[in-house]
This record gives C-alpha cells, sequence and structure tokens, in this order.
C-alpha cells in the first residue's frame, strides 16, 4: 500500500518550502499535497471545484492546518471537516506560528487531535517535523476508510 | 377649678388636643377651703372678673360658668368694694358700708404664662378677700373682738399658706426659668455653633434668630434680619412661591428637607445668588411654632458634582478608547504572534538551509557570519514570545483563587530540571505558601522569578534556590532567594524595566522582559515587587500578593521546609 498523502494547508511560500524541507530531513516520503488557502483546501478534501472528480474516499494520512489563511480560514477549514461525515474523523494538526491561547482553545475546541506551533529556529522545525512524521505517519493507526 | 389650657401638637404639627393645667388651682382651692374652715363664708377667693370661686354659699361659686348666674358676683354683689380692690394696690383693707373688706391679690401664674415679665395671655388674676359684715363688726365686746380676731386670724393663715403655694411656685419657676434659660443658652450655643447657616422663624415667616454663619453667608446683619420676612433671602422671582411653599410646611411641618429636587437659590444683600441647599425642622417654643432652617451654600458641592459629572464623562470616553486601543493591542499582538514570527523563521531557516546546502562553498567566516543571522533570528523570535506575553498579561482578567505557590513552584523547578538535567540545584519549598491570586499569572511570574534564579546560579556549587514566606509591613510577602552572581543594588532601579538587563547576553541569555512581566503580574494582583542583592552573593525577589491569605511566619528561613528537591 502506497503512502496516502499529506495534505498541507499553508499560505506562506517560505513556511511551506522549510516545511517540506523538515520533511525531506526527516525521510518522510509521503506525497505531500499543498492548498494555499482554506477554499482551495476544501476544494481538495471535498472534491469540488478544480478538484472535481477526485475521489473523496481517498483521504490524507493527515491534514496540517495553518490558522491564518486567505479566504477561509483554518478554523473555518476544520469546522467544515468535522461537519462532514466523510472528513469527520480525518486527522488535523494546526500547524501555525500563533501561540494565541484563544487559538489553542478555539482549535482543539472545533476537534483537532493536535496543536503544534511552528518554532523560529529552524532546528527546532525540523525536530518538530520528525515528531510529527513518526506519530501521524507510522505510530498513529487511521480510522477505517469509509466504505465507498 | 382653675385652669390654664396649652395646645399640644403631634409629631407632624397638627393641633391634637389641649393640656389642661390645674394643679395649682386644685390645691389653692383645697388649702384656702381647709384652713378658712368655720370662717367660711368669709374668706372669700374671687377671680379676675368678680366672680367668686370660693363664696358665701357654694351655690355663688363659680357662677359665671352658668349662664343663668351671671349676677352672682362679687362684683355684683359689693360693687363699690369690688372697684376698690379690682383697682387697688395689690393688698388692702378698708370699710365699705360699714363691711371690713381685707384682700391680697394673688398672681400665681402670670409670671410662668409669659415671657420677660410680659403677660403673654390674661393672666389669671385671684383675690382673696376677707369680708366682715358690718353687723359682726358693731356687735357688742368680747365677741366682737373675738370674730374679728378669728377673721384676722384665718386671713394671716391663708395668706400664710397661700404664700406658701406661691413661694413653691415661685422656686419651680425659679427652676424652670433657670432651666429655660439653660436650654435657651444651650440652643442659642447650638445654633451657634452650626456648622451652617441657621434662620429661625417664627409661623409668619418672619426671622426670629439667625447665626453668624447665616449673618455671613447673606451678609445681612442679624439686627436688620430680625422681624423681616425670611422671603428677604430669597430671590425675587422665587419669593411668592416661597410664600406658598412655606405655609404649605407649617400644614405638615416636620424634619425634611426643602425643596426637594429642585435646584435652591439664596439671596446676598448685595444682590448675588448662591446656590443653597436647605433643610427645615419644626421646634415647638413657649412662643410658639419656630421653623429652623439650616442653610448651606453648596456653590463649591455643586462645581464638585459639575467636576465629578465631567470626569465620569470623560473616564467613560477614556474607557471607550481603552477598549479600542486594547483592542487594537489584541489585534496588533495576534497579527505579530502569527506574522512577525514567520519572516523570523524563513531568515533562520534559509540560513539553516544555506549553510547545509552550501556551507563547503563558504569559508569559516561566512559560516559565521550566517550563525549570527540564525541567532539574531532566534533572539527576535524569544524577544517577540516574550513581549507577547507580557501584553498578554497586561490584558489578563484576574481570576483570583486560593494558590499554592508551593505547588506551583515545584512544577516549575519540575520542567527546568528536565530542560537542564545537568544542572545539580538544591531547592527548598517552604511549607503552606497559600495565597490568593490568578493561578496561570502566578505562574508564570514564578516560572520568570524561579527561571532567573535557575539561571543566574548556574557555575555555583551547589546552587541553591529558596522560596519562603516572609513578612512585610505586616503584611505576607514571598521571597525567591538564590545564592548566585547576585548583582550590584545600585542598579536594582533597572530591574523591572522591559529590555532592562543587568548581565551581559553572553553569560547569562536573556530579553530583559522577565521580571517586567513578574511586575506587571505583581501589580496586577495589588501587591508590590522589589529586590535585595550584592555582586556574587546571590539575589533575593521579594512580593506580596494584597490579599495573601494566611499570615505569614515571621521567619523567612521557615522552620519547616516541606519539600527539598
Amino acid at each position: 500500500m502506497s503512502a496516502r498523502n499529506i495534505l498541507l494547508i499553508e499560505d506562506n511560500p517560505d513556511d511551506e518550502a522549510l516545511t517540506l524541507r523538515a520533511f525531506r530531513k526527516n525521510n518522510i516520503s509521503n506525497p505531500v499535497v499543498v492548498a494555499r488557502d482554506g477554499a482551495e483546501a476544501l476544494d481538495y478534501l471535498f472534491a469540488t471545484g478544480e478538484h472535481a472528480g477526485r475521489d473523496v474516499s481517498d483521504l490524507p494520512q493527515v491534514v496540517l492546518l495553518d490558522l491564518k489563511l486567505p479566504k477561509v480560514d483554518g478554523l473555518e477549514v476544520l469546522r467544515r471537516v468535522r461537519a462532514d461525515e466523510r472528513t469527520r474523523l480525518l486527522p488535523v494538526v494546526i500547524l501555525t506560528s500563533s501561540g494565541e491561547e484563544r487559538d489553542l482553545v478555539e482549535g482543539y475546541r472545533l476537534g483537532a487531535n493536535s496543536y503544534v506551533r511552528k518554532p523560529v529556529d529552524f532546528d527546532a522545525f525540523v525536530e518538530a517535523a520528525r515528531q510529527l512524521g513518526l506519530y501521524w505517519l507510522l505510530l498513529n493507526e487511521m480510522p477505517p476508510r469509509p466504505m465507498g | 377649678m382653675i385652669r390654664f389650657a396649652t395646645p399640644v401638637f403631634d409629631g407632624a404639627g397638627r393641633q391634637r388636643g389641649l393640656v389642661v393645667l390645674n394643679y395649682l388651682g386644685r390645691r389653692l382651692l383645697d388649702r384656702i377651703s381647709d384652713l378658712a374652715g368655720a370662717s367660711r363664708g368669709q374668706v372669700w377667693l374671687i377671680d379676675r372678673d368678680g366672680y367668686w370661686l370660693i363664696g358665701p354659699t357654694p351655690r355663688d361659686e363659680w357662677a359665671f360658668m352658668y349662664p343663668d348666674r351671671r349676677d352672682r358676683s362679687f362684683g355684683h354683689a359689693y360693687a363699690a368694694a369690688w372697684q376698690r380692690i379690682a383697682g387697688g394696690p395689690p393688698q388692702g383693707q378698708f370699710v365699705e358700708d360699714g363691711d371690713l373688706f381685707t384682700y391680697s391679690r394673688l398672681a400665681p401664674f402670670s409670671e410662668l404664662l409669659g415671657k420677660d415679665g410680659e403677660p403673654a395671655t390674661r393672666p389669671p388674676l385671684l383675690y382673696l378677700v376677707s369680708h366682715l359684715p358690718a353687723p359682726v363688726l358693731t356687735a357688742p365686746g368680747e365677741a366682737l373682738a373675738g370674730r374679728f380676731l378669728a377673721a384676722a386670724a384665718v386671713l394671716v393663715l391663708l395668706l400664710g399658706a397661700v404664700s406658701i403655694v406661691l413661694a413653691r411656685s415661685g422656686s419651680h419657676r425659679r427652676r424652670a426659668e433657670r432651666r429655660l434659660r439653660a436650654s435657651e443658652a444651650r440652643f442659642r450655643a447650638l445654633v451657634e455653633s452650626a456648622p451652617d447657616a441657621v434662620v429661625i422663624i417664627d409661623t409668619d415667616g418672619r426671622i426670629v434668630l439667625v447665626n453668624d454663619q447665616a449673618e455671613r453667608l447673606f451678609g445681612h446683619s442679624r439686627q436688620l434680619l430680625a422681624g423681616q420676612t425670611v422671603e428677604l433671602l430669597v430671590p425675587e422671582r422665587y419669593r411668592t412661591g416661597h410664600v406658598g411653599h412655606r405655609s404649605g410646611y407649617l400644614d405638615q411641618p416636620r424634619v425634611r428637607p426643602m425643596g426637594a429636587g429642585r435646584d435652591l437659590q439664596g439671596l446676598r444683600a448685595d444682590g448675588t445668588e448662591f446656590p443653597v441647599a436647605i433643610s427645615l425642622s419644626p421646634v415647638e417654643t413657649g412662643d410658639g411654632l419656630l421653623i429652623v432652617a439650616d442653610i448651606r451654600d453648596v456653590t463649591d458641592e455643586q462645581a464638585s458634582e459639575r467636576r465629578i459629572q465631567e470626569l465620569n464623562e470623560r473616564l467613560t470616553l477614556d474607557n471607550a478608547e481603552l477598549e479600542t486601543v486594547n483592542r487594537e493591542l489584541e489585534a496588533f499582538s495576534y497579527s505579530v504572534s502569527h506574522d512577525l514570527r514567520a519572516p523570523l523563521r524563513a531568515i533562520d531557516g534559509f540560513s539553516q538551509a544555506l549553510l547545509e546546502d552550501c556551507g563547503e562553498q563558504l569559508d569559516e567566516e561566512g559560516r559565521g557570519h550566517l550563525n549570527r543571522v540564525r541567532q539574531a533570528a532566534q533572539r527576535m523570535g524569544l524577544l517577540i514570545d516574550d513581549l507577547l506575553r507580557l501584553s498578554r498579561v497586561a490584558r489578563a482578567e484576574l481570576a483570583p483563587e486560593a494558590v499554592d505557590l508551593g505547588a506551583l513552584a515545584l512544577e516549575v523547578v519540575e520542567g527546568l530540571r528536565s530542560a537542564s538535567p545537568e544542572r545539580a540545584v538544591e531547592v527548598e519549598i517552604a511549607r503552606d505558601l497559600t495565597a490568593r491570586g490568578d493561578p496561570r499569572l502566578l505562574r508564570i511570574a514564578l516560572e520568570n522569578l524561579i527561571g532567573n534564579a535557575w539561571k543566574f546560579t548556574a557555575g555555583r556549587t551547589p546552587a541553591r534556590i529558596e522560596l519562603g514566606r516572609c513578612e512585610q509591613d505586616g503584611k505576607p510577602a514571598f521571597f525567591v532567594r538564590d545564592n548566585g552572581v547576585g548583582f550590584d543594588m545600585t542598579y536594582a532601579g533597572q530591574l523591572f524595566r522591559a529590555f532592562q538587563r543587568l548581565h551581559d547576553a553572553r553569560s547569562f541569555p536573556g530579553t530583559g522582559i522577565g521580571l517586567a512581566t513578574v511586575q506587571r503580574i505583581v501589580h496586577k494582583h495589588g501587591g508590590a515587587v522589589w529586590a535585595e542583592a550584592a555582586t556574587n552573593e546571590g539575589a533575593t525577589f521579594y512580593f506580596t500578593l494584597e490579599s495573601a491569605i494566611r499570615p505569614g511566619r515571621l521567619d523567612p528561613a521557615g522552620e519547616a521546609p516541606s519539600a527539598t528537591t
């Protein structure tokens, strides 16, 4: 079974590049799909818009969700993911700059599986990516795929 | 029966009835009747109108009370004698129509009722009259002498009795007068010593008495004010209304503020007006009902009130502005939290990438530069984090509860131990460090204080950190003490300012925001924070929280440290 996708929802190209680099450094080989705003992420997940025709049941292994996003912000994306039966159990990790408490509280309240604050120190960032990969891609047992 | 009546008023000032005084009269009559005894019929008591109160026969007595007996009086029966008695001196003896009359005028009550010797009402004059009729006078020899002597003796006795009664009433009267004078003196002293202007008026609105303060307040002398209607002190446009209010007050005289809800104005002698507050109290006196008006110039009060109102309005505005600023600050720090760190991450991340990917193409110096770029970026990241924490602390709403500072400190120490397991630090935490405060903020404060102690004891063997309780000005204080490098107290004033550091960043990295944050937290709790230290001799940071739950121990070392880790 081929490695499932990682959906990285990130609007900042620097962060995107650094995240991909951190994955590479940790030998995370899952394909990474990048959505650059919340609307695009929802299109991908629900196979709408430019992702129309995609198999909705082909869910990513994990979603890495930034909070501050153009168009539809991260928390709204999370809300819709949790509201939809097809994606209700999808693992979502909030990966964001913000350490604001209200983001943390709201993120968990809306059903985030994890909340990781992107550190400024790249070494720490790489370490965070390593642990994320270890946990969500290797250790964590995914919910069974919905019967399609 | 001799009656004096005085109207009585209830609390609301309505006349409720009459108190009838008949004590003295009753006694006098009884005494006279007793003493007259056998000679009854010859010693009479006659009222001012010539009626018998004690007369020749019971039918003659009190005849004025019976319409059909109006002509039964001494005045009628002995018209000539009555004229001489009523018009003559207080005492006398004369013969009229052959009868011998001896009389004495009694005025037992007049002085009690009037003031300053002036009869206030018709005084109840009485006359004691001994009458020896001509037949008795002309009776022969010893019989005559006997009768005459008997009558004279009775009269002397009677006068003696009357004078005892009168003397008694006189001493009563003098006592009453003394009391009256004393109470009047007290009353005047009270009026004079009143802090406010006092104007006392009678029921006609005429000014009876004013005090110094009233003279000063209105600029009129008391001589001028006495007898004037009180409207003199009221601005012209209010006068008519005032007369109405005044008589309205008399319908229900009770202690109350005047003109509740209205702005009252007083008028000075120079024609200027000023705002006043007046309270009215009715006082029942021998001169009748008086109204005591306590008048206060409220110019300053009104000015203060206006000022308070202005300040309140401004405060409301300021509050609204503050709220806006707070919201902006929140938005700002939110945005800083999200946006400002991302470029730093890029700077650090790509510097690292450059080092990793192109490191060989750079010489040692070039790699050094890149490392400095990374360090600067990381340091800025820390600064931003600390600043955000400081601003969060500043904006935080206090949610105070009982907090076990010892337990909090223990958690903080455990965090420090796991972050730097190579350090060996002795930590002693006193028992019972319960305080009232916001647990999250107090944790941040302890993180900073214990974190500092941890940092500045690096290189000490053994390193020691102590958390305890002591007392400062009778209030419990807490302290965090270390045996670290300390600092020069000369610079203690700068300690709690943001970005102020007393140590170079190379030996002791930090942002200089930690203690500013501690101070913010302590101030938010209504407490204070201060430090004692000496270079190389450790430092002690003390803090108080306004409402620590238990009084602190005097011995800062604490007799029984509960947790030594």
